[in-house]
């Protein structure tokens, strides 16, 4: 259905339900206050009827006035006035006619009647007294009362079920003195004409109905409430008011019936209201329609058919134009500005699908697309190559299997439906075949086409593994031979960050006594010694920096606390970028070396200093021999030359004794140091003493120090020492004492000891009571290897020699 | 008349004869002898010497060289050392004292006399 059809036929379905609506609403409200209007005009005219009957009441009452307070009246009753009827009632019909009266009855105190009369003026004749009515005039009737001589009675009494106005008074003289005699009671029967209101309306009626008799027309409920108003039909209302007699009994219904004018007249004029506003609303309704038909719907058709016809042709560079500058014309901009877009977007995604065509095609590797059944779709350039696809050959959909090998087949399905399913791709290696026979083992990644939630196909990529895997095979070659040559080098290789942690370190590093997982992770500053570890740090950042080379030597610590020497060369180590991510090193160990080097360093300086202090020895020597043999010629005194002969041999003892020193001096650092075991060599030199009669303690653990070969000589100057100048030694014991700075080897004896004032110059040449050489030759020998001796012992206790051996040239002999 | 009075310090006694020898034969007096620095400052307060012949390897917490060092300072005595070392770091540091001359050993009368004459001319 058109829109302009919805649209009027939505107009008219409105129309008819917004007046019924409206009709509805208007019928309640206004029928509705119309039956109130109604309603109340009727109570109105019940209220003034009832009004009549109690105004009748009381014009009975004014007459009864005149004729009870009345001497004549009062005579009468009394019997002295016999001719009161005859000259105030007669003749009677004409004197109740005149008073409109219906009912004159004269009572004595006794409640007998002195004087009754009842005109019926249909007849214009007297007629007896109703039988019910004597019933009613009992003592007790309020129309015999007689209590207040001045009060009264009036209402309305049903005689014979008519309705009668009454009215009594107490009779008494005319000045109201004296006893009541009896009662002046007068009625008139009540007339509906002279009760109902005045009105035009001849169909208006009123009606007097016993109480006892109520039967209001369709309705047989019981007597109405006073003011009730009942629609009778469409025509007619029907308004109840209900009286009560003199004796406080309802006893009168006034039923007014009235045409229902005013509510025919509201009916009337809401059915005119409605037909207008139907009109108004009709006309609107068309122009509306009319209006709405030519400035939106038939620019909206307008518009949809342009639009229409730019989607049929798929031309985004279409352009709406329906005129106006409306909402419908920013519509049709809008939708310009959405081709427009679209247009833009169109061209992008084509210069995107070209570029990334281009793209595929530019790849190393093949990327494929398969549809759902797994035939291939698409294939990029490289793919094409690397299977012998020919132009043409992707027209076929050439099923996937085709290129794979047939024992690849069941997985190849099974990955495929793992792929299509949303799983991953691992990638998975295939046997491939060419087209030419040729195969290659290559790794394909996948992924589902997904679309709108379901699965198009599979897209993925080819990764070619033959260079790859004879390139692994090949590395795998070379990671075993580096390895082997790694592990099977003398040498520390490893790998370090920038920061100087380790990220390997080779097995060699086993010989120091550490694991590999021990250093990987910790920094390799941390086996340094610490007094070379800034100066290292230092330089390495520095010359890694300028030259990306860095060679050093220091000292690192073994497992066990040792220090090796060693020497670094390391080199920078770059990223695949050039950026430095740390270094590659060798550590060689150069202990020996080193040791080697530093004891060839003091043999040479030892050498330096024996020949200058044998030449000056010498040469003083020398100067006191010239001295001497001058002084010999020119004396001639026989005992002085003498005296100077024997200088002269004994200075040239002393040049003999300096000779013969530098022969066991110029020993000292000629041999290379060597490893010697302590308890060995202190067991040889105490053999050489068993007949001193020493007691010897020897409370060493198995260890050995690296010095001179002259070692030996040190213990044996220590012992004979305590020998020759100990005086009382009985023991000699020798210990070890370890610190964190080294080992030191104690040799004591209970012997006199040292002075205190010798304790500095013992070492010294010269000093001492035998040649003076011995301990400064043992300190010479000893310093080799930078191995001290001091004295320490206390004089009188003996003494007591510690030979200090720093980390590095001692070690314990492991089991 | 002597050529001027001469304190010898050297710790050998027998070179310290043989200088006590060979400068009275040249005509100098010997004021003294001293074995150590203390000594020798001590004899140098009370002779007052022209010269002082300065050994520098001589026993004693101070050597020779030192003991010169404490002359130059205290007192306006020349000092020539007597020693056999020709070179070497000792010798550069008897040099840093700016001595008034140097007799290496061995040495005869000569030698002794022009080092001794030179020094007393400055």
């Amino acid at each position: 259905m058109k829109l302009q059809s919805k649209t009027s036929l939505v107009l008219v379905l409105l129309l008819i339900v917004a007046i019924g609506v409206i009709s509805v609403f208007v019928t309640l409200i206004s029928l509705a206050s119309y039956s109130d209007l109604e309603q109340q005009y009727v109570m109105q005219d019940l209220d003034q009827a009832r009004h009549r009957i109690v105004e009748e009441s009381a014009t009975l009452s004014a007459l009864v006035s005149d004729w009870a307070p009345w001497d004549d009246t009062w005579e009468f009753v009394n019997g002295s006035r016999p001719d009161y009827v005859r000259s105030n009632l007669m003749p009677e019909t004409t004197v109740f006619h005149n008073l409109r009266l219906n009912l004159v009855l004269i009572l004595d105190r006794g409640g007998r009647a002195v004087y009754s009369g009842l005109y019926d003026p249909a007849s214009r004749s007297m007629v007896p007294l109703p039988a019910g009515l004597a019933g009613r005039l009992t003592p007790e009737s309020p129309l015999l009362d007689t209590t207040d001589p001045r009060g009264g009675t009036s209402g309305v009494l049903m005689v014979e079920g008519r309705p009668m106005a009454v009215a009594s008074r107490p009779i008494v003289r005319t000045d109201f003195s004296g006893e009541p005699q009896g009662v002046v009671i007068m009625g008139a029967y009540l007339d509906p004409d002279a009760v109902m209101p005045p009105a035009n309306d001849p169909d208006r009626s009123l009606r007097f109905i016993p109480a006892g008799e109520f039967a209001p027309p369709g309705s047989p409920s019981p007597l109405p409430e006073a003011g009730a108003v009942r629609a009778v039909d469409a025509y007619t209302v029907a308004g109840y008011a209900l009286m009560q007699d003199i004796y406080g009994e309802d006893a009168l219904l006034l039923e007014l019936v009235e045409p229902r004018t005013i509510y025919r007249q509201g009916v009337n004029t809401t059915f005119q209201f409605i037909l207008i506003l139907l009109g108004i609303w009709l006309c609107s309704g068309v122009v509306g329609l009319f209006s709405l038909d030519r400035l939106v719907l038939t620019r909206l058709g307008r518009l949809r058919e342009q639009v229409r016809s730019a989607v049929r042709d798929e031309d985004a560079s279409t352009r709406i134009r329906i005129g106006g500058s409306d909402e419908l014309s920013g519509l049709a901009d809008d939708i310009n500005r959405t081709l427009e877009t679209i247009y833009t977007t169109q061209r992008r995604l084509v210069l995107s699908e070209t570029r990334f065509r281009e793209i595929a095609d530019l790849l190393p590797q093949p990327i494929f697309e398969l549809d759902a059944v797994g035939r291939l779709t698409y294939i990029n350039r490289k793919g094409g190559e690397t299977f012998g696809l020919e132009s043409g050959d992707l027209d076929l959909h050439p099923p996937i299997q085709d290129f794979i090998v047939p024992e690849d087949h069941e997985r190849l399905a099974r990955n495929m439906q793992h792929v299509m399913g949303g799983g991953e791709s691992p990638g998975e290696i295939y046997t491939m075949a060419r087209r030419d026979g040729v195969r290659l083992r290559a790794v394909v990644n996948s992924a589902p086409i997904v679309e709108n939630g379901v699965c198009l196909g599979i897209r993925g990529s080819i990764f070619d593994l033959s260079e790859r895997l004879a390139l692994e095979e090949a590395i795998c070659e070379n990671e075993e031979k580096y390895r082997a040559l790694t592990e099977n080098s003398p040498d520390v290789l490893f790998s370090a960050d920038l920061k100087g942690v380790v990220t390997y370190v080779s097995p060699q590093v086993n010989q120091y006594g550490f694991l590999e997982e021990d250093l990987v992770g910790t920094s390799i500053f941390s086996i340094i010694h610490p007094e070379e570890r800034p100066e290292i740090a230092t330089a390495l950042i520095r010359e890694i920096n300028t030259t990306a080379q860095f060679g050093a030597t220091f000292r690192i610590f073994d497992r066990w606390g040792n220090a090796v020497w060693v020497e670094e060369k390391s080199f920078l180590r770059l990223d695949s970028f050039g950026t430095p991510i740390g270094i590659y090193g060798v550590l060689r160990d150069i202990s020996e070396r080193k040791r080697v080097e530093e004891a060839i360093e003091l043999a040479n300086k030892k050498l330096n200093l024996m020949n200058n202090i044998t030449r000056h020895d010498i040469l003083n020597t020398i100067t006191g021999l010239f001295g001497c043999v001058d002084m010999a010629n020119a004396t001639e005194s026989a005992e002085e030359r003498r005296v100077l002969l024997q200088d002269i041999r004994r200075l040239t003892a002393q040049v003999q004794r300096q000779i013969a020193f530098t022969k066991e001096y110029q020993e000292v650092g000629v041999h290379l140091p060597r490893w010697q075991n302590v308890i060995a060599l202190i067991e040889r030199v105490r053999s050489g003493f068993e007949e001193s009669g020493l007691g010897f303690v020897v409370d060493l653990e198995d260890a050995e120090i690296y010095a001179d070969p002259l070692l030996e000589k040190v213990f044996y100057n220590l012992i004979d020492n305590a020998v020759r100048y100990g005086e009382r030694v009985t023991t000699i014991r020798f210990f070890l004492l370890i610190s964190d700075e080294g080992l030191t080897l104690v040799c004591e004896d209970d012997g006199v000891g040292v002075a205190d004032g010798l304790k500095q110059h013992i070492f010294e040449r010269g000093v001492g009571k035998n040649t003076g050489m011995g301990l400064f030759l043992s300190r010479e020998i000893l310093g080799i290897t930078r191995i001290t001796i001091a004295e320490t012992g206390v004089y009188g206790q003996g003494a007591r020699f510690e030979i200090f051996t720093p980390r590095g040239t001692y070690r314990f002999v492991r089991s | 008349m002597s050529k001027g009075s001469i304190l010898v310090v050297e710790d050998d006694d027998i070179i310290a004869k043989v200088l006590d020898w060979r400068l009275k034969n040249l005509g100098y007096a010997v004021s003294g002898r001293a074995s150590t620095g203390a000594e020798a400052m001590e004899l140098l307060v009370s002779h007052r010497p022209d010269l002082v012949l300065m050994d520098i390897n001589i026993r004693g917490e101070i050597d020779g060289i030192e003991t010169a060092s404490m002359i130059r300072k205290g007192f306006s005595v020349p000092v020539v050392y007597v020693t056999s070392h020709s070179d070497g770091p000792t010798l550069e540091r008897a040099k840093a004292t700016k001595p008034d001359g140097f007799i290496i050993k061995p040495f005869d009368d000569d030698d002794l006399r022009v080092a001794i004459d030179l020094a007393l001319r400055k």
